[in-house]
Parts: structure tokens; C-alpha cells; sequence
């Protein structure tokens, strides 16, 4: 409602609405300060009144004192009566002890009792009366209450004839203040509705050249001038803006035609882009696919299968140049929509490639060849790429260090196809798949290398065990000969020379030296099996045929008459190659050797089955070596994986009781001194191939020395010294020389040995020879050979040790020793000694 | 508005009136002589009493009456006592008067009661009234003498003030001329109260 009001305030035109502002501020200002004046005289009537009620009250009051005093109603409603004086009291009712005393009621006025009887002064204006209570004191006592009621209905009266006299004035200033307002807005409101006449004009017509007119110097006369100004400067403006538009117009187009033309290149380069970023991408994918993979063909099947798919390319195929036959090797062919089998075979270009070093010749030196049309080339192989509907060739070389490594060739169905931006990728695609292809041809032989020189570890680490072993049993071996030389050399003594001999003590003795010559035996093999080649017992040269002959014949009573005994058969099978060349070895240790293999072949066969005993000739495809073979074959149970692995070693025996474990070894101890090897094929259940491969290349010419004369001269007496920290052993060579005729003596240790030696010296009876041990305590046979031969140069020393042997082999005989033993020493071998160092 | 400003007064004035109306029959039971203002509940002395201590407030003594400011106004009790305990009860109740407090003084002997300020003359005394009020004159005594037999204003000398019960209502008589002779000055409202004065009016 409000804002009706308001908006049609607004709309008013300015004339009305200024004599519309004055008159009603006028009136306005006039109302309030009516109000203010009523409102004045209302505030000030009401005090009037009351206060004129209280001191009437008062008067009247103090008037009834005494009647209250001596309880004298009657006198005091004669006071109160005094009150119909005053026409504006209607009431007035006198309370002592808070009950009614006296009371006076105006004639004709209907007051009625307060509810409760007032008891403190107080004044209220209810509607037109004003009812008010004075307490009456008297003697600082109040005594009662006076509770009067006023007629206010003057005020009333009053009030009307104010508000009648001031409407009376608004309505005359209102119509003053319209006369005088609707004459002084023209001052305003003309020059201002001219204003509006002459804008109206102004934008109807667009003619800026109109001006108003000034009619004063105040504001609205600067607010026409200014007014002017503008419309001369839009003016100006107009003219301006109108140059400038058509200018802005033209330069659009021209930028717009501009744009069109680089939106149109840059469209062209994102594309360009785009296929570039592919084409990395699709590198990126493929070295990654490459990096880990090892095998040419996988590597090179992926390639063309993401060309196939990503480039995309209807044919692609990549060969590999072998150097030796100067031509190329197809590794993988790919023709879209064909399987890969077929693309091999039935593809016309196949054929090309095969010879198309001539075609891509140029490849060789790496350089990239791109033949737009097929069709139209002079030569051959590509008419037959032509021939299969692929126009568009690129054929990339695929170098490895500067060296042609193979060829890649890619061929689209459409003439000139492929953009350079295709063929430089493909160059580098080349030289990816190059690198790869070459560190899997790299990784092939690294991983050939590798097999190899795993299985030269494995072998040396087993002769490296043998080996071991073999000292282990030396060390054995030494410790039984010295406990078995007195038994054999005493037994052999009573013997030749103790006469008497019952046959009976004979018969023993030969039992006992039969005995502990089978234990020298047995520990000289021992010894044995790993012993190089003895320089001392040259080759012969041995027709393999022959020994197996002569074997299969001797251990027949083995492999035929005891199993058969017990009902078993086994069959020989012989099966010898004529072409087999004689070897040179050591004919009674292969002897020994081969027929360890027939009898562990027939242990193998407890339920029968086939021997077979063959020679062959091998010949290394490799290294073109020949190698003689002999193989012993049964059909027995066989050896499982453990026990293949462990056969050779010394002590390993699966024959329980029955077996040394030292047959095997010594055949590798024999094998490895004949510069050859011995293979063992089996598996348990399927039997069992041991093969004795010799190298026929080292031959070594015939011809047997046997040093040894049966024959032995007889001595002159000699002197002896024989050293030795066992007393047996001193006994045992005492006995030995004494029999001989020689005179001995012995010696505990060293340090006596040198004091007899210095003794006989002095004595003038020197000793010829010094036999000692090495190992004593105090000072050892080495020591003791030393120092003796510094004070006698010219006396040879044998020296007798367990270690012989090996001492020999490794050139580690003492200083100052002439002959070193082996222990037990045997008679002859003394004697031979003992000729050799005085023969000298 | 009226009833909320003396709400809270309201039971108190009501348990006081009512206590004051079971003493009144008390009493009423115990004196069964007097048994005037039955209306208001008071008995006649009772009344009367209180009418002594309040003719003090409208009377004005001469300045020979008191030989201080702070002197109690006396009240003199000659003969018989017909008020009892009831006005040492009033002026135990009332306030003083004129600044000056009041006191009760009981005598058979005039000469004790000669320096009264009210004297109220039983009416054991009538037969000496004559010679009392002679006396009192002769004193040139100041009392405000206050009898209640029938011929108390008459009598030679005049008594001053006389009860009278009219209408089961105590009232009064005044002789005014024998209270302007003593010096004394009555308020012009307890003459106008006086029943003698209303009546010759």
C-alpha cells in the first residue's frame, strides 16, 4: 500500500509534486505542534486536577479530625457535605479503621465503593474521573482515609474545542500554503519541464545541434549549460564514433581471415603431431616389449606384429645375414589377414627376400631404401613384391656396430604410401630392433659360455675331491705298511735263510707272507688310484680289441660258471669296432681296470641279463679329435642320480661286504694318469654304460725297459747305520742286512745316530751306508740326512718313509738323501738300493 | 488499582477487628454494667477513656499550667475508677499529645489531684461535687474538669465536660463558660461536637 503510495509520489510531475511537498509540510509541521499544545494541556489539566483534588481532600480531611476522634459520623458527613461546592467532586467517602465512617455523594452522580477500602494516599485517572485517597493525620496519627472521586468531563469538553480550533487552522494553512507553493514552483519547474521539451526533441529527432535556453544563474541554469556542452561534445562523438566503427569493421575481417588462415595451420601441425607422438609412442611400446625379451625370433614377431597393427603396414618381414654364406636368413614374415604359417610359405615375396641382397644391395653399407612403386621397378625381386599387390617397399638394414646384421622390410598396398616422417621412424625402429637383436645373439652365446664353464667347475671340483682322498689314503696306507713290514720282511727272512724249517712252519709262513703281500697289494692300490703317471713305467701300445678278447675269456668262470651255478644266465655280447686304434697305456693297469667293469657288471646282474663289451671310435664334432672307446654295458639294475655321482669316489661301495669301494676310483686314477676320462651312463632299473674314452692322438712309441734283473750280484760286506724311532722296525732292518752278511747297527733317534756315526769315524771304522726314517721326533730323518752329509759327503743315506712315493712325485726329496724307500721295504728292494748308492 | 494498594492490609485489619470483638465480650461478660457503643463493640468506659485522652488534643491550657515544655499532661482520676485498666491501656496506645506525654494519677483526695490537667470527678464524688469544684476554683486550678452525673455542668462552679449516653452513643456536654473561666481554651470543633452545643445551635 505504502509503496503505491509511493511510486504515485514519484510519478508525479515536478510542478505538483513541489506544491504537493509544501503544503503538506505546512500542515504537517502545523499538526504537530497542535498535538504538542494539547498534549501540553492534557499533561498539565490532569496535575492540575489532582493536585487540586489532594488539597481539597486535604482541607476537608483535617476538618473531620475530630469528629473521628469522638466517633461523631454525623459531624463528619456535615464536613463533607461542604464539598457540593465544588461541582467537579462527585464523591467522596470517609474511612476510619478501614470501614466506611461518613460519606458525601453528589445528586445525581452514581459512584460506587472501592473494593477494598484505600488505606494509603494515592491518584488514579480512570476513564473521565480521577479517584484519589488522602490520608487524614492528625497527632503525626493517621486517623482515616478520605477517598474522593472527580469528574475529569471538562477536560473532555476542552480537549474537543482544541481539537476542533486546530483543524480548523490546518485546513486554512494547507490552502494558504497551496495558493502560495502552486505560484513560487514555477521558478523551478518551468525551466525544468523546457529542459524535458527540448531532451524529448533531442532524442526523437537525433539532431544534437539543438540548445536550451538559460533563463537564471542558479544551479539549473549551470545544469543548461553544462546540458549544451554535452550535446555538442556527443555531437563531435557521433561523427568520431561513426569513423571508428567502420575502421574497427574492416580491421575485423581482416584479423578473422587472418585466424581462419592459422587455426588452418596449426590444425595441419597438431595433426602432424599427433601421428609423430603415435609413432614414439609406438617405439616406446616396442623397445619396452624388446628390453626384456632374449630370444631374435620373439623379438622380432612383435616387432612386425605392432607395425602390422599400429603403423599399420601390410607386410613386413626381417632376415637375418649370415656372413659365412653371404645371404640372408628369413626369421619371421608377417602379411595382414594371413596367418603367419602361410605367410612363409605361400607369399611371392618370400622368395624375394631370400635373394634380395641384390635388390637391397645398398642395404649392406646402411642405408635405408624406399621404393614408392614396386610396379615400376626394373628389378626382379620387387616386380615380385608387385606381383603380391604391395607397390609401396621400404627396406630397412638393421647394422650392429657398423656392421650389417639383417634386414627389415616393410610394404604397403598403395603406391608411395609412406611419408618421410614414416621412414625416418622406421629407421629408428631398425636400429632398435638391431640392438636387440643383436644382444639376444649376444645372450645366446654368453649363455652357451656359461653352461660350459659350469660344467669345467664341476668337474675340477670333483677331481679336486678324488684328490683329496687320494692323499687321505696315502696317510692310511702308510700307517699299515709300518706295521705290516716287520711281519712280511721277518716271514720272507725265515724263509730264504732259517734253516730247519719244518714243512708244517713252511707252509705257514708262506700262508702269512702270502697274506700280508695280498695287504701290501691292497694298500699299494690304495695308494694307487690316484697316482699321475709314473715316469718310471713307460706306455706300450695296446690293441684295445685284443684285451677285451683275452678279458671276456678270462673272467668267464665270473660271468658264466658261478651265476650259473646258481641258475642265472648272462650273456656275452661282444661288438668291436675294427677301425679302433691301438692306445697307449699301461697294459696290466687297463687290464686291471677293464676287468674291474666286467665284474662290477656282472654284481649288477643278480638275476641274469646281457653283457655287452664294445669298442668304437668317437670323433669330436667340435674339436675333430679321435678318441678310442671301450664300453662294458649290462642290463643290470642300474645306479640312481646319487650314487652315479658318488661311484668314482674312493671307499664308495654299494656292494656291502664284498666290495672295497676302490675298484671305480682306481679305474679314474687310471684313466685320468692315461690322459683319458671315464664316462658312466645309467639310471636305476635301465642298467648301466661305463665308457673308457683314450685320446689316439698321443701315442707313444713301443718298447718296454724292465730295470729290474732277477739276478742280483753278490756284495761286499758293508757297515750300516740304520736310524729308527720304532724298535721293530730297527729289529726288522737288522736282521735284514745281518742276513745279507752285512754288518748294522742302530740307532733310536737322530742325535744318537750322528754320535755312532762320529764314534765309528773316530774309531776308524766308518760306516758305508745310513739307512733312516724321516718321521722321529727331536730331529727328523730330514735334519739328520743334513747334518750327516755335511760331515760326510761321500756317505750315501737311504731314506725309508711311508711318503716315498709321493715325495718322489712332487721332486720333494731331501737335501743330502741319496735313495728314498717306500715302506715295508722289501729285500730286494734294499739290495737294489743298496747296489744302486754304492754303485755310484 | 485501589484493591492491589491496600490488598496486603486487608487481613491484618480484619484479624484486629475480629480480636478486638472477642475482647470486647470478654470484658463485656466480666463489667455487665455499661453497655453502650454495643454497635462498635466498646463499652462505655471504654469509650469514655479514650474520649479523656483525646480532649487533650483540643484543649489549650493556660502557660501556668506547665512549668516546662517536656511536663505530662496529667489526668487526674478522683473517686472511684470507673475505666480501670482501660485508660492506662489507651494512653499506652496513644501517642503524646502536644509534644508532652500523659499520665494517669488516681486519688480520693482532691488536694493530691489539684495539678491535674483533666480531671475526671466519679461519680462516687457527687455528693462533694460542690465542694470540690468550689475548691478547685479557689486553687485557681487549670483541669479540665470532666464529670458524668446528671448535674455536673450545673452545679455552682460548673463542672466543664460531662458524658452522657444517648442512644446507646457516649457523648457530651460542655460548659463552656466555666472552662473560659479556668483559662482554658476548647477548640472550636469539640464545641462544635458537643451535644449541648449541636442542640442549642
Amino acid at each position: 500500500m505504502f509503496t503505491r503510495v509511493q511510486q504515485a509520489f514519484r510519478d508525479l510531475s515536478i510542478k505538483r509534486k513541489l506544491t504537493l511537498i509544501v503544503t503538506l509540510t505546512s500542515a504537517f509541521a502545523l499538526m504537530l505542534a497542535c498535538a504538542g499544545f494539547v498534549a501540553h494541556d492534557i499533561v498539565t489539566f490532569r496535575t492540575m486536577t489532582r493536585d487540586k483534588t489532594d488539597t481539597l481532600g486535604a482541607i476537608v480531611g483535617s476538618n473531620t479530625v475530630a469528629a473521628i476522634d469522638f466517633t461523631d459520623p454525623a459531624a463528619a458527613k456535615e464536613v463533607l457535605g461542604a464539598l457540593a461546592g465544588e461541582p467537579s467532586i462527585l464523591a467522596a467517602i470517609l474511612y476510619t479503621d478501614g470501614a466506611p465512617f461518613a460519606r458525601y455523594t453528589r445528586q445525581g452522580a452514581s459512584v460506587a465503593e472501592p473494593a477494598q477500602p484505600p488505606t494509603a494516599a494515592f491518584a488514579n485517572f480512570v476513564g473521565n474521573r480521577l479517584e484519589l485517597a488522602h490520608p487524614i493525620v492528625s497527632n503525626n496519627t493517621q486517623r482515616g482515609v478520605l477517598y474522593l472521586v472527580s469528574d475529569l468531563r471538562v477536560l473532555d469538553e476542552r480537549l474537543r474545542r482544541y481539537i476542533a480550533i486546530a483543524a480548523a487552522l490546518l485546513v486554512a494553512a494547507m490552502l494558504a500554503a497551496y495558493l502560495m507553493a502552486s505560484r513560487f514552483q514555477l521558478v523551478i519547474s518551468r525551466p525544468v519541464s523546457d529542459l524535458v521539451g527540448l531532451t524529448r526533441r533531442v532524442s526523437a529527432e537525433k539532431d544534437y545541434g539543438m540548445r536550451v535556453q538559460r533563463h537564471s544563474r542558479d544551479e539549473l541554469g549551470d545544469l543548461f549549460d553544462g546540458f549544451n556542452e554535452m550535446l555538442a561534445q556527443i555531437q563531435q562523438r557521433d561523427g568520431a564514433l561513426q569513423s571508428a566503427h567502420e575502421d574497427l569493421e574492416r580491421r575485423v575481417v581482416d584479423r578473422t581471415r587472418e585466424l581462419q588462415q592459422q587455426v588452418a595451420e596449426r590444425i595441419a601441425a597438431e595433426k602432424a603431431l599427433q601421428q609423430q607422438l603415435t609413432r614414439i609412442s609406438l617405439l616406446n611400446q616396442i623397445a619396452s616389449a624388446l628390453s626384456d625379451r632374449q630370444d631374435l625370433n620373439k623379438i622380432v614377431r612383435i616387432v612386425l606384429a605392432q607395425l602390422e597393427e599400429h603403423l599399420p603396414v601390410d607386410f613386413g618381414s626381417v632376415s637375418i645375414f649370415d656372413p659365412a654364406k653371404k645371404q640372408l636368413q628369413i626369421v619371421a614374415v608377417r602379411r595382414r589377414g594371413q596367418p603367419e604359417e602361410n605367410a612363409h610359405q605361400s607369399l611371392a615375396p618370400f622368395g624375394a627376400i631370400e635373394d634380395s641382397l641384390a635388390a637391397f644391395g645398398d642395404c649392406q653399407s646402411g642405408q635405408q631404401i624406399y621404393i614408392p612403386n614396386a610396379a615400376r621397378s626394373p628389378k626382379a625381386a620387387l616386380y615380385r613384391f608387385a606381383a603380391d599387390n604391395l607397390c609401396s617397399v621400404v627396406a630397412v638394414p638393421l647394422m650392429v656396430d657398423r656392421g650389417f646384421f639383417g634386414l627389415m622390410i616393410v610394404a604397403r598396398v598403395a603406391p608411395d604410401a609412406f611419408t618421410s616422417g614414416e621412414c625416418e621412424f622406421l629407421r629408428m625402429l631398425g636400429e632398435q630392433v638391431a640392438v636387440a637383436g643383436s644382444q639376444a645373439h649376444l645372450y645366446t652365446e654368453l649363455q652357451r659360455a656359461y653352461t660350459e664353464l659350469r660344467e669345467n667347475q664341476r668337474t675340477m671340483m670333483q677331481q679336486e675331491r678324488l684328490r683329496a682322498l687320494g692323499q687321505m689314503a696315502s696317510g692310511i696306507a702308510h700307517d699299515i705298511n709300518n706295521t705290516l713290514t716287520p711281519i712280511v720282511t721277518f716271514a720272507e727272512i725265515l724263509l730264504e735263510r732259517e734253516p730247519g724249517l719244518s714243512e708244517r712252519t713252511r707252509t705257514c709262513l708262506k700262508h702269512i707272507l702270502t697274506a700280508g703281500t695280498d695287504i701290501a697289494g691292497i694298500v699299494a692300490r690304495l695308494r694307487e688310484f690316484y697316482r699321475p703317471r709314473d715316469a718310471h713305467e713307460p706306455n706300450e701300445e695296446v690293441d684295445l680289441n685284443a684285451l677285451l678278447t683275452q678279458l671276456g675269456e678270462l673272467t668267464r668262470p665270473r660271468w658264466r660258471d658261478m651265476p650259473q651255478a646258481r641258475g642265472v644266465v648272462i650273456e656275452l655280447k661282444t661288438d668291436y669296432a675294427a677301425a679302433v686304434p691301438n692306445v697307449s697305456g699301461h697294459p696290466i693297469e687297463l687290464r686291471e681296470s677293464i676287468t674291474n667293469l666286467i665284474l662290477n657288471a656282472v654284481d649288477a646282474m643278480p638275476d641274469g641279463g646281457t653283457l655287452t663289451l664294445r669298442t668304437r671310435l668317437r670323433t669330436d664334432a667340435a674339436t675333430r679329435a679321435c678318441f678310442a672307446v671301450v664300453e662294458v654295458v649290462d642290463t643290470g639294475v642300474g645306479m640312481d642320480e646319487a650314487t652315479r655321482q658318488h661311484c668314482l669316489e674312493p671307499f664308495f661301495s654299494t656292494k656291502g661286504q664284498r666290495g672295497t669301494g676302490l675298484g671305480l676310483a682306481m679305474v679314474y686314477g687310471v684313466m685320468e694318469r692315461h690322459g683319458g676320462r671315464i664316462e658312466v651312463e645309467s639310471a636305476r632299473g635301465a642298467g648301466t654304460t661305463i665308457s673308457l674314452v683314450f685320446p689316439v692322438s698321443t701315442f707313444i712309441a713301443t718298447g718296454s725297459v724292465h730295470p729290474f734283473n732277477g739276478d742280483e750280484p753278490a756284495m761286499r760286506p758293508l757297515r750300516v747305520l740304520c736310524v729308527d724311532d720304532e724298535p721293530i722296525l730297527r729289529s726288522v732292518l737288522i736282521e735284514l742286512f745281518q742276513t745279507d752278511g752285512h754288518e748294522a747297527s742302530a740307532a733310536d733317534s737322530g742325535e744318537t745316530g750322528l754320535q755312532l756315526f762320529r764314534l765309528a769315524e773316530k774309531k776308524g771304522r766308518p760306516f758305508d751306508v745310513v739307512v733312516t726314517d724321516l718321521g722321529m721326533p727331536h730331529m727328523d730323518g730330514r735334519e739328520f740326512a743334513q747334518v750327516l752329509k755335511r760331515e760326510s759327503p761321500a756317505t750315501p743315506i737311504i731314506l725309508l718313509t711311508g711318503w716315498g712315493r709321493i715325495m718322489e712325485e712332487q721332486g720333494d726329496r731331501p737335501s743330502g738323501v741319496d735313495v728314498v724307500l717306500s715302506k715295508p721295504p722289501r729285500p730286494h728292494e734294499v739290495r737294489r738300493a743298496l747296489r744302486q748308492v754304492m754303485g755310484k | 488499582m485501589i484493591s492491589e494498594l491496600v490488598g496486603s492490609g486487608a487481613p491484618l485489619s480484619c484479624s484486629l477487628r475480629w480480636l478486638a470483638g472477642v475482647i470486647a465480650l470478654l470484658l463485656g461478660m466480666l463489667a455487665p454494667g455499661g453497655r453502650a457503643q454495643a454497635d462498635s463493640g466498646l463499652t462505655q468506659y471504654q469509650v469514655q477513656a479514650a474520649f479523656l485522652y483525646h480532649f487533650a488534643k483540643y484543649v489549650q491550657w493556660p502557660s501556668v499550667a506547665f512549668s516546662d515544655a517536656g511536663e505530662p499532661i496529667v489526668i487526674g482520676i478522683l473517686g472511684d475508677d470507673p475505666f480501670g485498666e482501660e485508660l492506662m491501656n489507651t494512653i499506652a496506645r496513644e501517642k503524646p499529645v502536644q509534644g508532652r506525654p500523659l499520665r494517669i494519677m488516681r486519688s480520693r483526695n482532691l488536694m493530691e489531684l489539684v495539678h491535674a490537667h483533666i480531671l475526671f470527678i466519679s461519680a462516687s464524688e457527687d455528693s462533694r461535687l460542690a465542694q470540690h469544684l468550689a475548691t478547685l476554683a479557689r486553687v485557681r486550678s487549670t483541669a479540665l474538669t470532666v464529670g458524668e452525673s446528671e448535674d455536673f455542668l450545673k452545679v455552682a462552679g460548673g463542672g466543664m465536660i460531662r458524658f452522657v449516653v444517648e442512644k446507646n452513643k457516649v457523648r457530651f456536654d460542655i460548659n463552656a463558660r466555666a472552662a473560659e473561666s479556668a483559662g482554658l481554651i476548647l477548640s472550636s470543633k469539640l464545641l462544635s461536637l458537643a451535644r449541648n452545643s449541636r442542640g442549642g445551635r
